[in-house]
């Protein structure tokens, strides 16, 4: 958290790969969980570790995505999708000038 | 780039059969000398193309050609062989009548100029003044007339209209006025054409009322002698004024004693005056035009014919005579095949020389010959040959050789392009085949399969056939092959970087001219266009509808009669089109150019008429349901400028309009130079600016704005201004007003996207200076998906910087690409010829004075004043074009690339790149290293494959 800290929201390669490991690590981890969540059999205390860890990786994920959103990666303005605005369609049509 | 000279007023060729050049004047102020094998231009000297540089008079001695120009304020001598100017010098003040060298004893040294009031003698050596003399009664005595024969002495003449003649008689020498005299002539109105001297200083006059002609020597008569031309068998046509024309071969010798009188349009006749005898040596009729011409001591004259069906090279034919009488109102006669002859006549008996005939044919155009000029020498066996130059209507100069031949000839009226469209080139058979194939509807399954499998096929033959012939092609040297366009293997390149450009003329000749090299495809000359009409030029159907011909329209305007009328033609062949257009019975005062299609593709145009109705061309039913559906919204805007009113004009269902809104302009303060709107066919790709802090600053994308320009009518330094106005065109609504005090036009304006930039004279600072002019609408967009000036509550906010530019210009417009991506650059036309491509980022009126942490985010550059010419943005390098007039863009196929011609007295075609060949491989590419690494790669990939298998085969086995 320090380093990412440390990063500071300059877009570079390095804090880049930082944040592309700090989302993707949670993320395999809830994955893992998933997958290895239905074989044994289910009991109150694993529940609770179960969701302890699913939290821990959500605030991870969350934190990653701030983490995104401070650097401005996330598309969130209407400037980031101002280059698919459709332009206006013209409602009357106007046409002369000077007098020949 | 190509390089013109304009229509001509004066040329001189040189009498020696070895001569190379042509030294001629034009009406555009070009001085100019044209190699007379090839018709390129050895030099050219240009002047100013307002009436300060207008050449007067030329005179060509040896290698010296002499100008008068700027209405005789100056005299100028050029070398003829390079060019050079020998010496200039200023003359007083007072309109210029006539210029002539002036000889002494088989010596030509001075050249006199008259003026109103006085005449004065100069150097033909080193242009000094020699003597200058005021001429007595010069109020109300209008002195036309200049001439000397060698005798040390130099005839003036001068007239009061209807009263009499004044002959002075100066001595060279010292300017002295030896002689006076006064002659009775009350049915005399003015000198040049009705008079001439002939033989010894007689002045011959022709008059018509009296069908007789007066002949006076200048030098023992005072009286005018009448003889009478009934006694000469010669009739006179009605209402037509007779002329003399005379030759004097050289300015130390005496005139010709042999003249030609033209009493008709096209009836010359060949008199001679000798020894107090009047003679008829030859009748011409049904010439065109005819022309004197001295080698040695030939002096021969040469007539321009029609050729006649019934007796061909016989300009004798009474018969054709009789025909002509109908047609007299005409200013020459008409030729029905278009075929003229020229003749040569010994001018001492009118004896026909023989094998001096050309015969040539003009092309379909029905352009006349309007002037001769021509070219004798004497060749070895001491006959006579020659060439000539004829200038046509339509301003074509014709260099013709004796057995008839064509040696060049020059399109001189594409010195003054008035109008300009490009138009894409047609597909190719193959590719027009298939997109025919899904132009058509459908046939079955089956038929449309066995359609598509034709049209592969014949894709796959011209492919093969195109192969073929790079193959070929390759073997042979590549000094061999040449590229050669015609009008049959015209197609569209891959990106759409070749057009037809098709040019409309002042002169009313229109021209294809395509755009990568330069070549006239075709050209068509309007006749019945007189000078000074207004054009417009529209495309109505572009080449992207393939079974139907791209279709073009020009509206002309005559602006004397004010009727005008639509000529509608294919712009890739030149050839006028089938559809009848409409006939317009009122002056149409504007024209607009619908989206709306009819059902064969065509555009609908809109023609709005002096009592406000509108006629739509073409006017099928279809046509007529659609405008209906969508008259409501069609408005049209009138910018009249001598009245200073602007009017908008909505359309009715049943093709009337009513006033919607009226703008007025006072004109006793200021008067509207320019109204301009935006370009149809320009897309804007971005919606908006991002700013530094990532919000959006939305463009105000006005498609119906327009940009009015006034000046003020108080031209006095202190007071004079420009005002610009930017007025939606369909609710009038005037969206900006600013008045630029101590401002000066000439003013450029270039309006588009959300910016105008304009160009004028600061008179205080003294400078010119560019304002740019940019609307935004804000952070937020009142209406993302419809556009109407109805409903429009907020202004948008105007934003302006104002930009020190170091040089006048003459033609600006800004670069346009097929879908706005690319930026914009402004190509300005510099007075020097230059083209100046600056972009617009530089003309950004959000440029900081301190820079921020934000501007600098948004790549703002910080506001400095004066706006630098670079000479690395010249896109023309050292082409200059002389005296341009504008720029025309053009989108291509590739976004990157814009297409530009400059035209002027030159036009000049190049591509520019706004933002770099984003789109297109460096030419450095390295295709090699690039598919060997490739390649490599895959090898590589292939080989370790194949080596784990083996080894984990190898393992699996232990």
């Amino acid at each position: 958290l320090f380093i990412m800290y440390m990063a500071g929201n300059t877009i570079s390669i390095f804090p880049a790969m930082m944040v592309c490991m700090m989302g993707w690590r949670p993320l395999q981890a809830l994955m893992s969980l998933s997958a290895s969540e239905y074989k044994p059999t289910l009991s109150s205390r694993r529940a609770l570790q179960g969701l302890v860890f699913l939290v821990g990786n959500g605030l991870g994920l969350a934190l990653a995505l701030y983490k995104c959103q401070a650097m401005g990666l996330l598309p969130t303005r209407p400037s980031d999708w101002l280059a698919f605005v459709a332009p206006p369609q013209r409602m009357e049509f106007t046409g002369g000038g000077l007098i020949l | 780039r190509q390089q013109y000279v304009g229509k001509l007023k004066f040329a001189s060729l040189e009498a020696s059969q070895g001569s190379k050049k042509l030294i001629v004047a034009t009406e555009k102020n070009v001085v100019a000398a044209l190699n007379s094998r090839s018709g390129e231009i050895l030099w050219r000297h240009v002047d100013k193309g307002t009436p300060e540089g207008a050449i007067d008079a030329m005179l060509i001695h040896g290698q010296d050609a002499v100008t008068v120009s700027n209405a005789g304020r100056i005299l100028r001598s050029w070398e003829t062989n390079i060019g050079g100017l020998n010496w200039e010098t200023s003359l007083d003040t007072g309109s210029f009548q006539v210029a002539s060298l002036v000889g002494l004893q088989d010596l030509v040294k001075y050249v006199a100029v008259l003026k109103k009031a006085a005449i004065s003698l100069h150097y033909l050596s080193n242009g000094h003044q020699k003597w200058v003399e005021h001429l007595p009664e010069s109020e109300n005595t209008q002195y036309q007339l200049v001439y000397s024969h060698g005798t040390g002495v130099i005839h003036v003449l001068g007239i009061v209209p209807q009263s009499h003649l004044n002959v002075l008689t100066f001595s060279v020498e010292d300017g002295e006025i030896t002689k006076q005299m006064r002659i009775e002539a009350p049915w005399l109105r003015s000198l040049p054409g009705t008079c001439g001297v002939v033989g010894e200083a007689v002045l011959a006059c022709v008059d018509a009322g009296s069908r007789s002609l007066y002949v006076c020597s200048l030098e023992t008569e005072q009286e005018m002698k009448q003889i009478p031309l009934e006694s000469l068998e010669l009739e006179f046509a009605d209402d037509f004024q007779p002329s003399v024309l005379a030759t004097q071969p050289s300015a130390t010798g005496a005139s010709r004693t042999q003249f030609f009188l033209q009493l008709s349009p096209s009836r010359f006749s060949l008199l001679q005056y000798k020894h107090g005898l009047l003679s008829h040596l030859r009748d011409f009729q049904q010439a065109a035009l005819v022309s004197f011409a001295t080698t040695g001591e030939k002096t021969v004259a040469a007539v321009l014919t029609c050729r006649s069906e019934l007796k061909p090279g016989s300009s004798e034919d009474p018969h054709v005579g009789s025909t002509l009488e109908g047609s007299r109102k005409q200013e020459t006669l008409t030729c029905s095949n278009q075929t003229y002859n020229i003749n040569l006549y010994l001018v001492e008996t009118g004896q026909r020389l023989l094998d001096t005939t050309i015969t040539f044919t003009l092309e379909q155009s029905d352009a006349k010959p309007q002037q001769l000029y021509i070219q004798v020498f004497l060749k070895k066996d001491d006959s006579v040959g020659y060439r000539a130059l004829v200038q046509t209507e339509d301003h074509m100069l014709l260099f013709l050789q004796q057995p008839g031949k064509l040696v060049w000839s020059r399109e001189e009226s594409l010195a003054e392009v008035v109008s300009l469209e490009m138009v894409d080139l047609p597909l190719t058979g193959a590719q027009a085949e298939l997109e025919g194939e899904f132009g058509k509807k459908a046939d079955g399954l089956l038929g449309m399969f066995l359609k598509r499998l034709s049209s592969q096929l014949i894709l796959l033959q011209a492919s093969t056939a195109h192969l073929w012939k790079m193959f070929y092609d390759a073997r042979k040297p590549r000094s061999q092959i040449k590229n050669e366009i015609n009008i049959d293997n015209l197609a569209r390149d891959e990106f759409n970087l070749q057009k037809m450009m098709v040019m409309v003329t002042a002169s009313g000749k229109l021209f294809g001219i395509e755009s990568s090299s330069g070549t006239i495809l075709w050209k068509q000359y309007l006749r019945n266009v007189r000078p000074g009409s207004s054009f417009k030029l529209m495309v109505q159907r572009t080449t992207a509808h393939f079974p139907h011909p791209p279709q073009c329209t020009l509206l002309v305007k005559d602006k004397e009669s004010k009727m005008s009328f639509l000529y509608v033609f294919n712009p890739i062949f030149g050839k006028r089109s089938q559809v009848a257009p409409p006939v317009l019975k009122r002056p149409i005062l504007q024209t607009l150019l619908l989206p709306i299609m009819d059902q064969d593709y065509a555009k609908v145009l809109l023609l709005i008429d002096d009592e406000y109705k509108v006629t739509p061309f073409p006017a099928t039913k279809n046509v007529l349901r659609q405008l209906e559906e969508i008259a409501h919204s069609i408005y049209f805007y009138l910018v009249d400028a001598e009245q200073g009113k602007l009017s908008g004009f909505r359309l009715k269902k049943d093709l009337t309009t009513e006033e919607s809104w009226e703008v007025v302009i006072p004109t006793e303060v200021q008067r509207i130079v320019t109204a301009k709107g935006k370009r149809s066919n320009e897309h804007v790709h971005s919606q908006g600016r991002v700013m530094g802090d990532r919000s959006v600053l939305y463009k105000s994308l006005n498609p119906n704005l327009l940009a009015v320009v006034t000046e003020s009518t108080d031209t006095h330094h202190e007071r004079t201004f420009i005002g610009i106005y930017l007025i939606d065109g369909v609710t009038g609504r005037i969206i900006h007003s600013s008045v630029q005090k101590k401002a000066k036009g000439p003013v450029h304006i270039v309006h588009s996207e959300n910016w105008v930039v304009y160009q004028y004279w600061n008179t205080k600072a003294r400078r010119n200076e560019f304002t740019v002019l940019e609307l935004y609408e804000g952070t937020e967009q009142y209406n993302a998906t419809a556009f109407s000036s109805l409903d429009r509550p907020i202004l948008p906010q105007v934003l302006q910087q104002s930009y020190i530019f170091p040089s006048a210009i003459s033609a600006m417009e800004a670069t346009i690409t097929e879908r706005g991506i690319t930026s914009r650059h402004l190509l300005i036309g510099l007075p020097s010829g230059a083209i100046l491509s600056l972009p617009k980022a530089l003309l950004d009126p959000r440029r900081p004075e301190i820079p921020t942490e934000q501007s600098r985010e948004e790549n703002l550059i910080p506001y400095s004043p004066d706006v630098q010419i670079h000479a690395e943005r010249f896109i023309n390098y050292n082409q200059t074009i002389s005296r341009m007039r504008g720029i025309y863009t053009a989108p291509s196929g590739l976004e990157s690339t814009c297409l530009v011609v400059a035209y002027g007295l030159d036009i000049y075609q190049t591509r520019v790149y706004p933002s770099k060949q984003f789109d297109v491989l460096k030419d450095d590419y390295d295709y090699v290293l690039i598919s060997s690494v490739l390649f490599g790669l895959v090898f590589a990939t292939m080989i370790t494959k194949r080596l784990a298998q083996v080894k984990l085969l190898n393992r699996a086995w232990r």
